[in-house]
């Protein structure tokens, strides 16, 4: 007959398994309602802000795109910009001023118009300190724009400073005129750019105690108000995101998927398994083993389902030009020719990446680059002589540093052979976190570091800017005064010929002569899309359009 | 009793100061800022996201002013979710998910444990034994990673039985749960089967039997009742292991619970986040080690705490 004591704990198991079930059913309970959105997507993890301002990431920028639109739309095949909120615009002949008209039936989706004001004060927010926006040097292009942050930041820590005019002029509700400090040809898709979205001031701001306060509780379902395509209906986080049509957006009419699910799925496998079997219909996040796979059979003809596109990034070696031996432009020169790119590609790349030998990405309309360095071990044997190596004798160890990957420890390891075979130089792989590695890679603790750089717009200056003297991404060391005057010019330059041209004469330093950069291939971005989903491209910045898509289901109800 | 479960509750709160210390001063110490990224940002930008986290003033005020948000639930915003309160808009919603899916591992493999490792004892050498014990050999020597790659392969991808992804209803909770309750499991049929071993040839089991109660009564009611106490014991940690393990089981099964969150933010230095997450498994860990000692008490009548 069972004692007390082994009640006690009959009971307690019961009390255990009655706890399971509240709260499972508490759980289960307040999970997603059913129904299942015209369009199913991943892009891997969860969106970090849908606070257009402060966005830095791709997959913010995707959704801020469907969400909100600027006063220009850049089409994703041709990475031009076309009329947004702006139905039109005149440049003024020295490209310094820019005049927007407003389209009137521009709304918000609370049914106000959007208005030139609302833009101003989305761009004065965006620079403001207090905002601290991490892309605000977006905006720098404005005149004053960087001065209006600096007193900002000033005013924060207690200098009663003057804040300086910012070039945003609002003419009438429907006019909005930029002035630029600098002809800046790309500021057309600029301001298509997520740090340059409109947001609504009743909406970001509320009052409490008589205090107008960015409580940042703006950006949820409920509070959030955005003129884009579609509203924010639902986040549940970590878990999905709903995307509902806008019924006020001025285009509505041309939107033809009514509801998309945004799945964050953080384990590309997972994903994949999903897309598989249905539960999504169109994911950009693949993993590596499997895309070379798919690749393989797309080239087969068996997958149209999958698609890859040459991206504006280039993946690519830094070199610490402060230290020696590497401070000696024919020992950088002599490591870039050695190093076998096209067996990086094919053993460590997979899917397909084109091998360069420059900075600046295929795909910019009107720019042909520099040549850049080839393979060639013989010439870098002998530069390597010439610096005093011969055989690589003498040649101290170098240390390879990379954020700890698989992906990069492969491109690590195969430059590691590379060098040791063609140069006889040692290299020793040293990975490290992605916060440790870039702290080292700022203060300059490294020899040799993986680098990546994705174009923030379609033009050769995001790229070349990063390595002028000082540079903030420049962490290379390395400064050259021409260089710098190059880059300087082909900023002033009004002709977008002559321009492209000084473009290419910088690049020409940077990759053939100088090389504190070692450019080994350019990304790929690849997705894969049931094939009821259509209206998509793949392209250069691995955009995403929304509202241009649409669903062709064979059948009903499937 | 309530004297020693009063005075293990007020323990709580020098221990719970004393890790809070030590990760905060852990934090200071490791390399890498949380506001390092691949895009330089500009100067003025850094110091007011430092001024934001306190991270501008001594760290004496910022060990105290972070302490209070913590202590009062107040809650700081996330460094890397910005939009996010850490108390209020990262780990509330997710700790029910965590939770829940532990909680049924647990309840899952003290059940399935306790199961096989009377019959495997019972059933001693024989055919039955061999395939329990080598199916708990393999369920402690594989990763939950591993368990749950295949079960996601077998289940959802070639028999298309199960999904895949995500939450919100039992079918997607079967997988995760057996994937997680796999480890304790095993290692629950291996302690039964033991202590089992070790009682069923006691004295006391001889008399029950000689007494004529029925056979299965007797291994449940006197066995099991001793054999219990180790799996009891081993209550504490696996519960550790279940939280905190399930990290890899909701990686991959896309679960939105409080595992990601504690690894994840630790590599994204997203000081708030990492120090909310650790407190709030330090209380579980506290109150799970609370509850098995409270257990034991009842059920050993040679353990006493007062």
């Amino acid at each position: 007959m069972p004692s007390r004591r082994w009640r006690g704990l009959l009971w307690g198991i019961l009390a255990v398994c009655i706890l399971d079930v509240l709260v499972l059913a508490i759980v289960l309970g307040r999970a997603l309602e059913d129904g299942r959105a015209d369009l199913r997507f991943s892009q891997g993890a969860e969106v970090a802000t849908l606070d257009p301002a402060k966005m830095t990431a791709l997959i913010d920028g995707r959704v801020a795109s469907a969400l909100f639109e600027g006063l220009t739309v850049v089409e994703p095949a041709t990475q031009k910009a076309r009329p947004g909120v702006a139905r039109s615009w005149d440049v003024s002949p020295d490209g310094l001023v820019y005049s927007f008209r407003l389209r009137d039936d521009a709304r918000w989706s609370d049914g106000s118009p959007v208005t030139a004001g609302d833009f101003r004060y989305a761009w004065r927010r965006a620079l403001h300190a207090r905002t601290a926006a991490q892309y605000n040097y977006m905006l720098f292009p404005i005149r004053g724009a960087e001065a209006f942050a600096k007193a900002t930041a000033a005013r924060l820590s207690g200098d009663a400073v003057p804040l300086p005019d910012v070039g945003i002029e609002v003419v009438s509700p429907t006019e909005l005129r930029v002035l630029l400090n600098q002809p800046t040809h790309y500021f057309l898709e600029l301001v298509a750019f997520s740090t340059y979205l409109p947001v609504k001031q009743s909406c970001v701001e509320t009052v409490r105690d008589g205090k107008t306060v960015d409580d940042k509780q703006w950006v949820f379902p409920g509070r959030i108000v955005s003129n884009g395509p579609y509203v924010l209906t639902e986040w549940v986080y970590k878990s999905r995101m709903r995307l509902t049509k806008n019924p006020h957006y001025w285009n509505r009419d041309a939107v033809r998927v009514g509801t998309i699910d945004i799945f964050p799925i953080e384990e590309l496998n997972t994903c994949l398994v999903g897309y598989e079997r249905g539960e999504l219909d169109f994911i950009t996040a693949i993993p590596t083993l499997a895309a070379e796979e798919l690749l393989r059979r797309h080239k087969a003809g068996k997958r149209p389902d999958f698609a890859v596109a040459p991206n504006l990034g280039t993946y690519y070696y830094r070199f610490n030009c402060t230290r020696k031996p590497l401070d000696d432009p024919r020992v950088r020169k002599a490591l870039a020719l050695a190093l076998d790119k096209q067996e990086i590609v094919t053993k460590a790349g997979r899917i397909g990446q084109p091998v360069t030998g420059v900075l600046v990405p295929p795909g910019v309309p009107g720019y042909t680059g520099a040549e850049g360095l080839g393979h060639d071990p013989e010439l870098a044997r002998r530069l390597l002589t010439e610096a005093g190596f011969p055989g690589g004798k003498g040649f101290p160890k170098l240390a390879l540093l990379y954020n700890t990957s698989e992906g990069h420890k492969k491109v690590a390891e195969l430059a590691q052979v590379s060098w040791r075979r063609e140069l006889g130089v040692t290299v020793e792989l040293t990975n490290v976190e992605w916060k440790v590695f870039l702290d080292r890679c700022n203060k300059l603790d490294y020899d040799v570091a993986r680098a990546g750089w994705y174009g923030d717009y379609v033009d050769p200056n995001t790229f070349l800017d990063m390595f002028v003297t000082g540079g903030g991404n420049n962490n290379t060391g390395w400064s050259n005064a021409e260089y710098d005057r190059l880059i300087a010019r082909a900023a002033r330059t009004l002709d977008a010929g002559e321009r492209m041209r000084v473009f290419r004469d910088a690049e020409v330093i940077l990759t053939e002569q100088e090389v504190p950069i070692l450019p080994i291939y350019n990304y790929v971005g690849a997705m894969l899309a049931k094939p009821h989903v259509k209206g998509w491209h793949p392209n250069l910045r691995n955009d995403i359009l929304f509202q241009e898509l649409w669903v062709e289901r064979p059948e009903a109800g499937r | 009793m309530t004297r020693f479960v009063l005075k293990r509750i007020l323990w709580f709160i020098p221990t719970l100061l004393a890790i809070y210390t030590i990760s905060f001063a852990l934090l200071r110490a490791a390399p890498g800022s949380p506001f390092i990224e691949e895009r330089d940002m500009p100067k003025e930008v850094r110091e007011q996201r430092e001024r934001q986290y306190y991270l501008d003033k001594p760290w004496i005020v910022q060990y105290g002013y972070t302490l209070r948000d913590l202590a009062t639930f107040r809650g700081q915003m996330s460094m890397k979710y910005e939009n996010r309160n850490v108390i209020h808009d990262v780990l509330a919603p997710a700790f029910p998910i965590s939770l829940g899916l532990g909680l049924a591992a647990l309840t899952l493999s003290v059940f399935a444990g306790v199961l096989v490792g009377i019959f495997s004892a019972v059933r001693r050498y024989s055919l039955l034994d061999h395939l329990l014990t080598g199916g708990a050999l393999l369920g402690i020597s594989l990763p939950s990673f591993v368990i749950a790659s295949l079960l996601v392969m077998l289940f959802s991808f070639w028999l298309g039985w199960l999904p895949a992804t995500g939450w919100g209803s039992w079918q997607k909770l079967v997988l995760p749960v057996v994937s997680l309750a796999a480890f304790p499991t095993a290692y629950i049929a291996r302690l039964t089967r033991t202590s089992m071993l070790d009682v069923l040839p006691a004295d006391f089991m001889r008399t029950a039997r000689s007494k004529g109660l029925p056979g299965g009564e007797v291994i449940v009611l006197h066995g099991l009742k001793n054999a219990f106490l180790p799996v009891l014991s081993y209550l504490g940690p696996a519960a550790a292991g279940v939280f905190t393990g399930s990290f890899v089981v909701e990686k991959i099964f896309a679960i939105p619970g409080i595992g990601h969150h504690f690894v994840q933010s630790a590599l994204n230095r997203d000081h708030p986040l990492i120090l909310a997450s650790v407190m709030l498994y330090s209380t579980l860990l506290l109150v799970m080690n609370l509850l098995v000692d409270i257990g034991y008490a009842r059920l050993d009548p040679r353990i006493r705490y007062d």
